[in-house]
């Protein structure tokens, strides 16, 4: 995957969490991973950014999945932004 | 498990990092980063090594808020005698890195007097 295919990628995965998926998980799962798969808008919760991409690779091993926060713009964050 | 403070006051720990349970394991000097909320990042030239599979992608903050997408790859780390399935993130940087999504549950002991570590 180059750069600009990742970004189109993920930019399906979010409007997926942004149209779909964000009334559904931000009530109840806040702080938890989420692995979308675009293509079919599945979805796979998990503790850990792991667990979530994990339980989407057992479903569909042969596709990507865009890993989410629910309720975060990202779901890892590199030290401390000092402004 | 142990580790060492180097003299650039990395602190520095070893995983075995393998791509299947068939695969061959690789022992992969890791740099403890509490500022890091992830479970392992991994150099790409160390994730080609390894033939990792590309799993998915995800995004990060970087310490001067800008953020970037990265691709994650699934792995098996031997952590504490357990093969955990881990996603690994892969970037540009030269050293891998150690999260604090391992050592979630862990004692994680730094002493930059002695230049010891233990994590247990």
């Amino acid at each position: 995957m180059t750069g600009p295919e990742i970004d189109a990628f993920v930019r399906r995965a979010e409007a997926v969490y942004a149209t779909q998926l964000r009334v559904v998980l931000e009530p109840d799962h806040l702080d938890e991973f989420v692995a979308i798969e675009p293509e079919s808008g599945d979805y796979f919760l998990g503790k850990t950014l792991s667990e979530a991409i994990g339980a989407a690779r057992r479903c569909y091993p042969d596709r990507l999945a865009h890993a989410m926060r629910v309720g975060h713009k990202a779901a890892l964050h590199f030290g401390m932004h000092i402004q | 498990m142990n580790g060492h403070v180097d003299s650039n006051g990395r602190a520095l720990v070893t995983v075995s990092v393998r791509r299947s349970d068939a695969a061959a394991t690789r022992e992969i000097q890791v740099w403890i980063d509490t500022g890091f909320n992830g479970d392992l990042v991994l150099p790409q030239p160390q994730i080609t090594e390894l033939s990792l599979r590309h799993s998915g992608t995800v995004k990060a903050i970087l310490a001067d808020g800008s953020e970037v997408a990265l691709k994650t790859y699934a792995c098996l780390v031997d952590w504490f005698g357990e093969q955990r399935h881990l996603e690994v993130v892969a970037n540009e940087g030269e050293f891998p890195l150690l999260g604090v999504g391992l050592l979630l549950g862990y004692d994680l002991r730094i002493s930059y007097r002695s230049g010891e570590i233990t994590i247990d």
